[in-house]
């Protein structure tokens, strides 16, 4: 036996506590983290399926930058002082270093090569 | 804290780093061609993150605000997705496309090196074609040339065939093999033309050399009748032979046993000699041991002597004492009477001075009795030193005596313990030497056991070659008959090569080689002689 009618304007126990957790979530965490986390996460996608064919610097730069999503987001849950500091010295200065270096290694190995016949 | 106050610094670091990546990058652009896409988002990737790295150090200064965070948070979304999706996404398109362009080039190199070869190919076949007409030409023409000399060839083979052996081919061609098959059949009619000569030189010593043989053969079979017999004769004489070495090794083995009993006697012989040579070195000793002792005593006996006489001064010089004690105790008597007598007269006055004088004489009388006692007993002792003295001085003259005797006897034990070491040398080397003979004794006895046995197989092969001899004279039997057989097929040989026609002024000297080789050894350099002659035909 239905209690409920079949449009019911009212919203479910179910609809109310989906509300209360994203409300929460985006109070924790801020919409604009969150989503940069959620691209984080979307961007290991392609890292991992194209690890094989990527040169081991881009590959370690994107971890680098991940390490910073990460910290950014949840420095507000938990260890914020550690993740801080993981944020900056990890995941921040790793990622310029390793973007440098990576473009640089590149070059040294491809590019450079290339006129001495390095290339094949 | 500290590591609050290095972050700007840090994230200043990381700002550069991305400056640098986008300078290298933009560098990297340049210098490619595939990659140019992946280096233009890389720039843009890199320019982004300077732009995010440069807000936020901007915001440890204090420039802050929620534009700024917005704007900050934007730019490391656009970083990740951007470098995760077009850099990364794009690199692995460049990737494969180098692999893909690589293996083009790849294939491109192989059909490139496939044509060359096929034109090599080709090449080479023109030229084998052209190399092909050339020699067909040339083979037509030498097919002609051939065929007239084969013509040529065919008939003079045919006259050689039936017995011409003086026919010759012309070596003069245009083609190399016909010129040598001439050459060849030439030399080897010179060849067949000289061996037919030493053949017909050899058929007749073949058929003088069978009657010879034959001759031969029936004086062969005589002497070989006469060796059956002399075998048969060898042969028993063989088994005689045999009979007596085995009873010769039959006393032989009472030899070796008898020598060996000998052996053993010496051996106990020499055990005895040397245990006797011990005992006389153990007599040896025990003279040189009493001859010391003997010595001893007489050192001793003259001691004794000595003090003996010695003695019997001091009794002397006692039996002088003696005397004196009795002139004392005679003159004390006197005194004791002279006072008895002064007592007397002395009246009673003197009664007691008269008993003093009668115990003085009593004394004296005693002390004279003392004395002759003494003097007895001295002169009893002085008799018994003498004869101890003259007892003592002979029993010296008779250890004198036995040590000369014992010195004696010590020098006839040496010459006994010398006399006895040299037996057992002697002895020793008697045994060791019945050793040895018992040894070869054996071994004699083993030779004349091989000796008998080979003896048996002499007689054995006696047999043997006394079966054989007789087979022998019964071979020779045949070989005569087939000698009358080989001198008749000489004979035959001799007409049949009559029929052929040679020169005999050119196989003159060939033939007489021939008879010189084959009258030296019989005939068994014949091969040599014809290979010989064959290549100086050639």
């Amino acid at each position: 036996m239905k209690i409920w009618p079949e449009r019911c304007i009212y919203p479910t126990y179910h609809e109310l506590m989906e509300e209360q957790t994203l409300s929460t979530v985006f109070e924790t965490f801020g919409a604009q983290t969150t989503v940069v986390l959620i691209v984080a996460l979307i961007g290991l996608i392609p890292v991992i399926l194209y690890r094989q064919k990527t040169p081991r610097w881009f590959v370690l730069a994107y971890g680098f930058l991940f390490v910073a999503a990460f910290a950014t987001n949840f420095e507000n849950v938990l260890l914020p002082t550690a993740l801080n500091l993981t944020e900056h010295f990890v995941g921040n200065l790793g990622a310029g270093v390793a973007f440098a270096v990576a473009a640089y290694t590149y070059r040294r190995q491809h590019i450079d090569t290339e006129g001495t016949g390095g290339e094949a | 804290m500290v590591g609050d106050q290095i972050i700007p610094f840090v994230d200043a670091t990381a700002t550069l780093g991305f400056v640098a990546a986008a300078g290298i990058g933009v560098r990297n652009y340049q210098d490619t061609e595939l990659e140019r896409t992946f280096w233009a988002s890389f720039v843009l990737v890199s320019v982004t993150g300077a732009l995010w790295m440069g807000l936020v150090t901007v915001e440890w200064l204090g420039i802050s605000g929620e534009l700024m965070d917005t704007l900050s948070t934007s730019l490391q979304a656009i970083v990740l997705g951007v470098f995760s999706v077009g850099s990364i996404g794009t690199m692995a398109v460049v990737a494969d496309l180098k692999e893909s362009q690589a293996e083009t080039e790849r294939r491109r190199a192989e059909a490139e090196q496939a044509r060359t070869e096929a034109e090599r190919s080709k090449e080479e076949a023109e030229t084998a074609r052209e190399e092909a007409e050339t020699a067909r030409e040339e083979a037509e023409t030498l097919n002609d040339h051939i065929e007239t000399k084969a013509t040529s060839f065919s008939a003079v083979m045919d006259q050689a065939a039936e017995g011409d052996f003086t026919q010759r081919m012309d070596p003069e061609s245009h083609n190399a093999a016909m010129t040598e098959i001439a050459e060849s059949f030439n030399g080897m009619m010179d060849e067949i033309e000289a061996t037919v000569a030493r053949i017909r030189s050899f058929a007749d010593r073949v058929a003088d050399s069978s009657r010879e043989v034959t001759t031969g053969a029936e004086e062969s079979q005589r002497a070989s009748e006469q060796v059956s017999d002399s075998i048969q004769t060898i042969s028993a004489d063989a088994e005689a032979q045999s009979e007596q070495l085995r009873e010769v090794a039959a006393e032989m083995q009472s030899l070796s046993g008898t020598v060996e009993e000998v052996a053993s006697s010496a051996d106990e012989v020499a055990t005895m000699s040397r245990q006797a040579a011990e005992t006389g070195r153990d007599g040896q000793d025990a003279a040189t041991e009493a001859m010391d002792e003997m010595t001893a005593i007489e050192t001793k006996s003259q001691e004794t002597i000595d003090e003996i006489e010695s003695l019997a001064d001091e009794i002397d010089e006692i039996g002088e004492i003696v005397d004196v004690i009795n002139d004392i105790a005679e003159q004390t008597n006197m005194l004791a009477l002279n006072a008895s007598i002064e007592a007397v007269r002395a009246g009673e006055a003197g009664d007691g001075f008269g008993v003093v004088a009668d115990e003085i004489k009593q004394l004296a009388g005693e002390v004279a009795d003392a004395t002759d006692d003494v003097e007895t007993l001295i002169t009893e002792i002085q008799t018994s030193t003498d004869t101890a003295v003259a007892d003592i001085r002979e029993m010296g003259d008779r250890v004198a005596s036995g040590t000369e005797t014992i010195d004696v006897a010590l020098d006839s034990l040496d010459e006994i313990a010398s006399k006895v070491e040299e037996s057992n040398r002697s002895i020793q080397e008697i045994s060791a030497a019945t050793d040895d003979q018992a040894t070869s004794t054996e071994s004699v006895a083993g030779m004349i056991d091989d000796v008998a046995e080979k003896a048996d197989q002499v007689n054995t092969e006696s047999e043997n070659v006394s079966a054989a001899a007789e087979e022998q004279t019964s071979s020779l039997t045949q070989v005569a008959q087939n000698t009358r057989t080989l001198s008749d097929q000489a004979d035959e040989l001799q007409h049949r090569l009559s029929q052929f026609d040679i020169d005999e002024t050119a196989t003159a000297g060939a033939a007489t080689t021939a008879s010189r080789t084959a009258t030296a050894d019989g005939g068994a350099k014949e091969r040599t002689t014809n290979r010989d002659s064959s290549g100086g035909g050639r």
